[in-house]
């Protein structure tokens, strides 16, 4: 059984090692922590993690695992006889070590090398260090004179009172004895008849002996000598019976699987870590209490290997290259007793089937159901691993951080029991390792920092994991700084991923999730700890790959939460089977969000066309669409469903799809060749069939951080499914994650829908556009402005604001009459008196050779007013902010991005004003005989305050203007004002709250107010009418705000 | 196989003893000669049988039963002890391991 020759044996002593080390970091952190005060059963503990580590490496040839090991072991035991206390200088080379010896264990196999003479030279140093020092809470003599007295103290009394009775049948001293138990070994008695122990394994006794004194000491050893018999018998039966008094480190476990004895033939005497007595009476049977279990221990460890999943990463690497599992044996109990059932059940089921039982089928396929479903989790729980393992590592981490960045962080860990898939805790190592890396880098501050902003000294690190609807959530909360969003800001601006006036759109929410944005990483000075360049993006990503999602909320001064949904396994996973051309494909649920069904009638509204690019109007939100059955570039087949006979039917006529004739040139000769140009035509038009069931089926997905709709034919049903790994030939193909094989045997591919999404380009857009959306909102609220666009001359585009338009007229060029130099037409009895803009603007002229024009009817004092454009062409939502510097000029108030094209807004009043001094005039003495009232306008948008002011002064009163409620009522404290004109919408004081303040005043509670703001309806009016606002108005609709104020005045 | 005291170094000066070779390996095969060789010089070989482990490089488990078991018979029937004599390094070791000296005489 030398080095490499029993693989088996070497899988055995690597899995126990690396429990061991797992195990050890925490332990020798928490006996740092208890300092001089030592927990006798931890020390322990950690000493003989070493000392089996030391023990297996010896056995295995291992020689440097072993000197480190023994090193580590001399520290240990130095603390544990408490010469040494267990202070940081003597902790972290152990941790160190420990580290070593994880990177000595993984390399095992390999040609990789490791120098370990420094780290043994610093053990020794530390093992030194109680000696000189003499402070050891025993220490009286001189070092090694205690030592020796120690170690005849060490020597348990009872070992000494055992010896008689069980080690009497062997020829071994008692000093000999003591010696042994000193040094840390167990000692044992090996029962073997040696030649079928032998011969069994074609070993030659040298072998044998030599195999034993490599994995320890034969004390002695006793040869039944009156079974072997004498040669009278015959040969053929020989035996040779054979007691060992065998001393070695490895304990009992490792012992049987290198001896290759029954565990009955294995039995401790004492234990050389043990402090207790050891048993007064050599019972001759194994110590453990249940021999079935240590069997059964065995069994397990031979459980075929488990493979594991994806190349690990190397910082998952001791977690991840585990290619053996252990397994519970119940669990193994379990699933032989359901593989029986299962056995039990096809037998029912051939029974069934040939006696065509349809009823018994039914209760067979049942029971098939019940046993699958408990086999499935009896199988699943073998892969089962507590999330434990892995917030374990975090211990050392967060206490070697902390230490080298003089933080003090509490590090609380909770839910460490929760389990998932074994291939999910692998991949989860990684990215949990940043995120705490971020944490402590940079969320927690130094302690300094921290009590100048009033907190605890020592920060607080809560891991935790739960479970949640089927699904496990992880939380990383820290009570640090927070992310700063400027900060984000900054540094996006500074990659040029974003512009300002891009990121002044985003909510602070929105800047957070930036992170995740490949190159941002917040830290100004990259630190060894986490700023390294890889960051939030990789984190995202590999979290993606696992189905797994991500949020951050932070608070700047408060701390971070990020919280890690992730799916309890990637094996078996509950999808939507969905359908489209007839092909299945199942998306994965953890994915979904909801599912949107958009009726036939609804399609046009909701569903808008940007570009080559299709959008949802989802919950306030533009939802970027994919059609899949483009994204997986499927023919366009058309299916009617034939509702009486409950199926679907491929549609018969191929031409209707495209009515529109041949683009032809002026001669009627068709451009270009007629049939390709149709087919073009074809596939690039629309589609204008709707089938009888035309509703649109939307599927709202996450893929990490984006979210988009997916239409689809038809939904089928939801299952679990499956998954199937894809063949190499596909391996190369993003939008499919697997496979799943179905109930009738069809395969319906997973779909992978983060990979979707990139080989549609929607990474980038969404963000862009999702941010216009919440930004159109925001200025829908407050600024958002309906225009009427015209153009004279193809070249321009006018908007006028629709606010002012009252009606429009086509005409003929005919109707405009000219009298007295100005021009004119009949209009409802009347006169209008018509303008063009360009007699006021430098714009270009009307057009009047196509024989008509447009006339925009403006409502202007008391009179009506025609302003002339060559063609007007729609109406626009516009929510773009004004330039109000670049294009002004008279009559032009300035321009605004309207349909991509520069606009120029029209300043209405200020033309005919130009145009039509006089009148000017008139509509303000209309007002100026009545007392020059005073209005108050409190606007925040400086558009609107101007406008609102403009008219107002216009139509004959004073104004005073605030930016907000709290202005308004400093202007109301101190000037006789007559009428409040309110926005509702603003900043610090809003309009609601102004008018309950005005109303509560003494002094000016009587005072009318208005408001005036673009989120009109019901309930917005009955809020306003229960703040004391007596008037609802939208704004700009300027003569009615001038009645009313007139009205408010008079009344 | 078996010889009467012969001019072989190690048996020099005693020559009342009875020597058995015991030869390269002892296994199976080579038992059924060497129980033979003891039956044929048992009657001869008075309180002390010797067996002569030099040019013996290996001992299976059944040759040392057989040793045993020879040794057994050696002592019930009246001999005081049974010898191993020349002792290469190899098979000291497993003496040593397995404690023959318990029950044979050993000199290297």
């Amino acid at each position: 059984m030398a080095t490499g020759q029993d693989k088996e044996t070497l899988l055995t002593f690597v899995a126990e090692a690396r429990e061991h080390l797992d195990g050890i970091e925490g332990d020798l952190m928490t006996i740092e922590q208890g300092g001089a005060e030592i927990d006798a059963e931890l020390v322990n503990r950690v000493f003989r993690a070493v000392h089996t580590i030391k023990g297996g490496a010896g056995f295995l040839g291992l020689d440097r695992i072993k000197e480190l090991a023994h090193a580590m072991e001399n520290v240990m035991n130095r603390v544990r006889k408490q010469e040494l206390v267990p202070s940081p200088g003597i902790i972290s080379p152990l941790l160190d070590s420990a580290d070593v010896l994880n990177k000595l264990i993984d390399a095992i196999g390999s040609d990789v090398e490791y120098d370990i003479g420094e780290q043994l030279r610093v053990l020794e140093m530390a093992a030194a260090a109680g000696l000189g020092e003499k402070s050891g809470p025993r220490a009286a003599g001189s070092g090694p004179r205690l030592m020796v007295e120690d170690k005849r103290e060490q020597v348990p009394e009872a070992a000494r009172i055992s010896s008689s009775e069980l080690i009497s049948r062997f020829a071994v001293s008692e000093l000999e004895l003591e010696k042994v138990i000193a040094d840390g070994s167990d000692i044992f008695v090996l029962e073997y008849d040696l030649v079928p122990d032998l011969e069994k394994h074609g070993k030659t006794l040298l072998d044998f002996i030599d195999e034993l004194n490599r994995i320890g000491k034969i004390l002695d050893s006793n040869i039944d000598i009156e079974s072997v018999g004498d040669l009278d018998l015959d040969s053929g039966r020989l035996q040779l019976p054979l007691s060992v008094l065998f001393s070695t480190v490895l304990d009992r476990e490792l012992l049987l699987s290198f001896t290759g004895l029954d565990s009955g033939k294995i039995l401790l005497l004492s234990s050389g870590e043990d402090t207790g007595p050891l048993p007064a009476a050599f019972i001759p049977e194994p110590l453990e209490p249940e021999p079935e279990e240590i069997n059964a221990e065995m069994a397990a460890e031979t459980v075929p290997a488990v493979k594991a999943g994806d190349g690990p990463s190397p910082l998952a690497k001791a977690v991840a290259e585990e290619a053996s599992l252990r397994v519970n044996v119940k669990t193994l109990d379990a699933l032989m007793s359901l593989a029986g059932e299962l056995v039990l059940t096809r037998n029912q089921h051939l029974q069934m089937v040939a006696s065509s039982d349809q009823h018994g089928l039914k209760l067979v396929s049942q029971r098939l159901n019940m046993v699958t479903a408990d086999l499935q989790e009896a199988v699943m729980s073998t892969r089962m691993q507590t999330i434990g393992r892995v917030f374990n590592r975090f211990k050392r981490l967060v206490h070697d951080s902390a230490r080298k960045y003089n933080k003090e962080i509490n590090l609380v860990i909770e839910g460490e029991e929760v389990e998932l898939d074994k291939s999910i805790i692998e991949a989860i190592g990684d990215p949990l390792t940043h995120l705490v890396r971020n944490a402590v880098d940079h969320g927690i501050e130094l302690p300094q920092e921290r009590v100048r902003a009033g907190k605890p000294a020592a920060g607080t690190l809560y891991l935790g994991a739960s479970y949640e609807g089927g699904q496990v959530i992880i939380i990383i909360e820290d009570d640090g700084a927070g992310i700063r969003p400027e900060k984000i800001r900054d540094k996006a601006v500074e990659l040029g991923l974003f512009s300002r006036a891009q990121l002044d759109l985003m909510t602070e929410q929105e800047i957070i999730k930036l992170v995740f944005l490949p190159g941002l990483t917040t830290a100004s000075q990259v630190t060894e700890l986490s700023g390294r360049g890889v960051g939030m993006d990789v984190v995202l990503s590999n979290l993606s790959k696992i189905g797994g999602l991500i949020n951050i909320d932070t608070q700047v001064g408060q701390g971070t939460v990020i919280s890690i949904k992730l799916p309890l396994t990637l094996a078996i996973i509950p999808c939507l089977i969905v359908s489209v051309e007839n092909e299945r494909y199942a998306i994965p649920q953890v994915n979904m969000q909801e599912m949107v069904r958009i009726p036939a009638a609804q399609v046009k509204e909701r569903i808008e066309r940007i570009g080559q690019a299709l959008v949802l109007r989802f919950r306030g939100r533009l939802l970027p669409l994919i059609t899949l059955r483009e994204a997986l570039g499927l023919d366009k087949q058309h299916f009617y469903e034939d509702l009486e006979k409950d199926g679907q039917y491929p549609a018969q006529r191929q031409m209707i799809e495209d009515r529109r004739g041949v683009v032809r040139d002026e001669l009627g000769r068709p451009i270009g060749d007629e049939e390709q140009s149709l087919k073009d035509k074809r596939a690039q038009g629309e589609d204008r069939r709707q089938s009888p069931t035309g509703a649109y089926y939307i599927l709202v997905l996450w893929a990490g951080e984006l979210q988009y709709g997916l239409i689809i034919d038809r939904v089928l049903d939801s299952e679990e499914v499956v998954v199937k790994p894809l063949g190499a030939h596909l391996r190369g193909c993003k939008v499919y994650a697997g496979a799943a094989v179905q109930g009738d045997g069809k395969v319906a591919m997973i779909l992978d829908i983060a990979g979707l999404s990139s080989i549609m380009n929607l990474t980038a857009l969404p963000e862009k556009l999702s941010m216009a959306v919440s930004a159109a909102d925001k200025m829908k609220k407050a600024d958002s402005r309906s225009f009427l666009l015209a153009r004279n001359s193809p070249r321009e585009q006018l908007a006028v604001p629709m606010a002012f338009v009252s009606r429009i007229e086509k005409i003929d060029t005919g109707q405009i009459k000219i009298t007295g130099g100005r021009r004119n037409m009949q209009y409802m009895n009347g006169s209008l008196p018509l303008v063009g803009i360009e007699e006021v603007a430098n714009v270009s002229p009307l057009d009047e050779s196509s024989g008509y024009c447009y006339v925009i009817v403006v409502r202007y004092g008391v009179r009506d007013v025609g302003v002339l454009v060559t063609r007007v062409f729609d109406i626009e939502d516009v929510s773009a902010a004004i330039d109000e510097f670049t294009h002004r000029q008279p009559g032009i108030q300035g321009s605004a991005i309207i349909r991509d094209e520069i606009t120029l807004v029209v300043d209405l009043h200020e033309v005919i004003a130009t145009i039509l001094p006089e009148w000017a005039a008139v509509s303000k003495s209309a007002v100026a005989d009545e007392k020059k009232a005073r209005v108050l306008v409190v606007e925040d948008s400086s558009f609107f305050r101007k406008k609102i002011t403009g008219f107002i002064e216009e139509a004959g009163y004073e104004t005073f203007v605030a930016r907000d409620g709290l202005e308004a009522l400093d202007i109301l404290a101190s000037q006789q004002v007559d009428v409040v004109l309110t926005d509702i919408e603003m900043p610090n004081l809003d309009g609601l709250e102004l008018a309950r303040r005005i109303r509560a005043s003494d002094k000016f509670g009587q005072l009318p107010i208005i408001a005036i703001t673009s989120v009109a309806g019901e309930s917005a009016e009955a809020k306003g009418l229960a703040a004391g606002i007596n008037d609802y108005l939208v704004k700009l609709e300027r003569e009615k705000i001038i009645e009313k104020i007139k009205s408010h005045l008079s009344g | 196989m078996v010889r009467k005291s012969e001019s072989d170094e190690a048996t020099a000066g005693r020559s009342e003893k009875t020597l058995i070779r015991a030869g390269e390996i002892i296994d199976a095969a080579r038992c059924a000669d060497i129980k033979e060789d003891y039956l044929r010089l048992a009657g001869e070989a008075g309180d002390s049988l010797t067996i002569d482990l030099g040019g013996t490089k290996g001992i299976e488990p059944s040759g040392l039963a057989l040793l045993l078991a020879l040794r057994n018979s050696f002592v019930r029937a009246g001999g005081r002890e049974v010898e191993l004599i020349n002792l290469s390094g190899e098979i000291m070791r497993l003496a040593d391991g397995l404690s023959l000296g318990k029950y044979f005489k050993i000199t290297r």
